[in-house]
């Protein structure tokens, strides 16, 4: 393996062309960066793996993801048993709730990303957004019909404010050559809290059949512990040489970023990918409908799912830091367009689940984080969590719209044609997506 | 400045641990109930019942048709237990309004129970397992298992048919609800001679309604009331936030849709009524269920004078009563106490069994009166036997 720094600055020496190439990307400043060690990360030797190379302050927000999801995600894996037994809920409430969230964090997510950057207190709005989390646990103590919407609205605003600040610091925090592998890391912490979760969860019902309460309990005491390590041990980062006074975050800034050509394309590119994306539950309901798959396999699709994703989040940032964060994107994207023709092969069996997983764990691996570290690295420094803002949004009102018009189309022509008509519309983006969006301004084998 | 931080941090995480730890330890004293010797831990107190029923006497499985006062026949009970003690969950017998202590089988903890006297189902959910397994249990007259089937999801209904031939299970399907925010059903039905599924899934069957195809994705059906010979069924379909009363047959193999608004059907013995929830509130409050009552020849409906909201599929007593379940509180406790209320609509609510959830009249008179002499052996694996006086008071 080469050093990365060396690596990085022949290839930003030899791509400095593109207007939208970050300051901290051109080599005498990251050179500065490095020697004054405030961003750079130890270890350059070709030898060093692991934790030691990724910035402490990403490894502390990863860990505060990691309880934060423990404690959101304990709650969800028993929200279905406590809503239906205990306050006799209906799938049409939940439903409604689930798209009433979608709305309102749509819009909280782009004005959150502006707060943010205005004044660069991107740990402050990020604390807020964990912080309505917490609080939406400590209102599930206090049961009844109300405040359980509470909660979950609470829970999904708060993700909704927390997202878009919480990745820029991620990016501020990294040296520009390894922020795919920083996304990487805290997306890794991540999803092991969402796989924790759940287990601590049906644990502790076996322990205590039937008290959920002891579930709220457990559950708002990690949401804490979350809290704590964010506002005791994660360091305010403000994006590298901006001054206060210069960070002219508004909402006119942020519809200008649409308006620059490169990210413009990255944002339509990636809301079309979204579009194309069929969910989860989809992808599993459709292959247990074509397979006679033994139901009680079920709920261990998202557990092989999430494990893959956990295992290979880390090696694809790297492999994106070193390769290029779009190539690794786009080919996230054909590894969900091959789950795709894993889920039309004429009778599935046990192989082609275990592929249909392993395609979808890596998908997530290859362009969750990959894809803010390739916007983070396109965006100017100022503006890097109103930008990040703008492309969730996109993405997941896309999925959104994606997952309704799945729906339509498998009740109109049934679930092979729907995943045919996706997996072509897939296609297409990705071969639009590939001729179109830009280098991040950076990154390539030497 | 940093080392006071970490000694925060290190209060903190301790305290975090230990308050959960701690909920969850006393949580686990008050539910292992009294021991030998010991004066009872203080448990919630009832907030209906009159006087509170004393502690279950359990007893061995050998001893389970309990004396013959009893078991009058037409009123045997069989139900879950609440009661937050040892007993919890557990399958139980007794008669209604009657103030003795309830009487706990030893061996069957059932979410949901149906049966008639030669056998019927118990929904298990084994907690200690990871996943959490779900497990339909048939067993026969004397509570002895004789098949198990493993279940996709968190057990909801179950009805046996009234000749005892056939079950039908309802489950929410975990799988579903996991990560997205919508959970879906699967209903089963399930011969009990055979101890196999006969249609794994109703909602992959084809619905008709008014002669034409009905279709749709999302389809849910729920909550199957038998006929008196078991051939066809009542269920609820939904579809698109609405729900359906839909009239199924069990060999040809299909459904059709009857009316609107109609949600767990149950079926009067005198199979000329349905008793169902009818949904009466909004979409972000929480939805009510008026209990109702419909008459299958004229469709004429009357709600019942039950005012709370009930989500629960009742079980006729006899053609003028229906019984049916009420959390003990609004929210936080697993203490349901079963009611009974008049079927044309009159009269009023009473408590008839605190602490009894999933209430099962056990039908058949016949096998009922034989089995108050001869237990043990009585009434297994005889299917032409119970047919006898099927449909109970009719």
């Amino acid at each position: 393996m080469v050093p990365d720094f060396t690596a990085c600055a022949g290839a930003a020496g030899r791509r400095k062309s593109t207007h939208l190439t970050p300051l901290s990307s051109l080599p005498q400043y990251r050179f500065i960066l490095y020697l004054s060690g405030r961003n750079a990360v130890p270890g350059q030797s070709p030898k060093t793996f692991g934790w030691a190379r990724v910035a402490p302050n990403v490894i502390l927000l990863g860990l505060v993801s990691l309880f934060t999801d423990i404690s959101s995600e304990m709650v969800n894996a028993v929200l279905p048993l406590y809503l239906t037994m205990i306050l006799r809920f209906t799938p049409l409430q939940f439903g409604f709730v689930d798209g009433l969230q979608h709305g309102v964090t749509a819009l909280l997510r782009t004005a959150s990303g502006v707060a943010a950057d205005k004044g660069q207190r991107h740990k402050g709005i990020a604390a807020t957004g964990y912080g309505l989390a917490a609080v939406g646990k400590a209102v599930l103590l206090v049961a009844g019909t109300a405040p359980v919407v509470v909660a979950l609205i609470l829970d999904r605003i708060g993700k909704g404010i927390r997202t878009a600040p919480r990745d820029a610091l991620i990016s501020h925090s990294t040296a520009p050559g390894r922020v795919a592998e920083a996304f990487g890391v805290h997306r890794m912490l991540d999803t092991a809290g969402a796989l924790l979760g759940p287990v601590l969860a049906f644990l502790l019902l076996a322990l205590v059949p039937g008290r959920f309460d002891a579930i709220f309990v457990t559950s708002l005491s990690a949401a804490v512990i979350g809290l704590a390590v964010l506002f005791l041990f994660v360091e305010n980062r403000r994006a590298p040489g901006v001054q206060l006074g210069s960070a002219g975050a508004t909402a006119r800034a942020a519809l200008a970023l649409l308006g620059r050509s490169g990210f413009g394309v990255l944002v339509v590119a990636g809301a079309a990918l979204s579009l194309a994306t069929i969910s989860d539950n989809f992808v599993y309901l459709t292959f247990q409908r074509r397979s006679d798959l033994d139901p009680r396999f079920f709920p261990l699709l998202y557990v092989g799912t999430a494990l893959v994703y956990l295992l290979l989040a880390v090696p694809a940032g790297r492999a994106a830091d070193r390769i290029g964060h779009r190539w690794i994107y786009l080919a996230g994207n054909l590894l969900l367009l091959a789950a795709y023709l894993v889920l039309l092969v004429p009778a599935p069996g046990l192989m082609e689940l275990a592929g249909c997983l392993t395609l979808l764990g890596g998908y997530y691996a290859a362009t969750d984080g990959v894809l803010m570290a390739l916007a983070s690295t396109m965006l100017p420094r100022p503006l890097v969590a109103t930008g990040l803002s703008l492309l969730t949004t996109a993405t997941a009102l896309m999925r959104f719209a994606g997952a309704v018009a799945f729906g339509a189309l498998w009740g109109w022509r049934g679930p092979e044609a729907a995943v045919l008509v996706f997996a072509v519309a897939l296609g297409v983006a990705i071969v639009a997506a590939g001729a179109l969006v830009p280098r991040s301004g950076q990154i390539a084998t030497p | 400045m940093k080392s006071w931080r970490v000694a925060f941090f290190a209060v903190l995480c301790v305290t975090c641990v230990a308050i959960p730890v701690l909920y969850v330890l006393s949580a686990r004293r008050a539910a292992e109930g009294p021991l030998p010797g010991e004066s009872p831990l203080p448990v919630r107190a009832p907030a209906t019942s009159s006087a509170p029923p004393p502690a279950p006497r359990p007893i061995a499985p050998s001893a389970v048709p309990a004396p013959a006062a009893s078991l009058k026949p037409s009123h045997a009970i069989v139900y879950r237990y609440t009661g937050v003690d040892a007993g919890h969950g557990k399958l139980a017998r007794g008669e209604l309004e009657a103030p003795e202590a309830p009487i706990t089988f030893a061996d069957l903890r059932c979410e949901r129970v149906h049966m008639v006297h030669g056998g019927g189902v118990c929904l298990m959910t084994h907690r200690r397992t990871f996943p959490v397994r779900h497990e339909a249990v048939l067993f026969d007259g004397d509570f002895q298992v004789r098949h198990t089937l493993a279940l996709s999801g968190v057990p909801s209904r179950v009805k046996v048919s009234p000749d005892g031939r056939l079950a039908a299970v309802t489950v929410f399907e975990s799988g579903h609800s996991y990560a997205a925010a919508h959970f879906s059903t699967r209903t089963s039905i399930i011969d009990l001679a055979r101890g196999d599924f006969v249609i794994l899934d109703l909602e992959k069957l084809p619905v008709l309604r008014g002669g034409a195809p009905f279709q749709a994705i999302d389809l849910n059906v729920w909550g199957v009331t038998f006929t008196a010979s078991g051939d066809r069924f009542y269920a609820t379909l939904a579809t698109g936030g609405r729900t359906y009363l839909v009239d199924g047959d069990v060999a040809k193999r299909q459904m059709q849709v009857l009316r609107e608004g109609v949600e767990c059907p149950s079926l009067s013995p005198d199979g000329t009524r349905i008793a169902f929830k009818r949904r009466e509130a909004g979409r972000l409050t929480a939805v009510t269920w008026r209990l109702s009552v419909v008459r299958l020849d004229t469709g004429e409906e009357w709600a019942l004078a039950e005012t709370r909201s009930v989500d629960d599929q009742v079980e006729w007593l006899d053609d003028a009563t229906v019984l049916y379940s009420l959390p003990e509180a609004a929210s936080g406790t697993p203490v349901q106490n079963s009611w009974a209320v008049p079927a044309d609509g009159g009269g009023s609510p009473r408590l008839v069994m605190p602490k009894a959830y999933s209430l099962v009249v056990v039908r058949n008179a016949a096998v009922g009166d034989r089995g108050r002499r001869e237990p043990q052996n009585e009434a297994v694996g005889r299917p032409e036997r119970r047919r006898v006086g099927a449909g109970g008071g009719s």
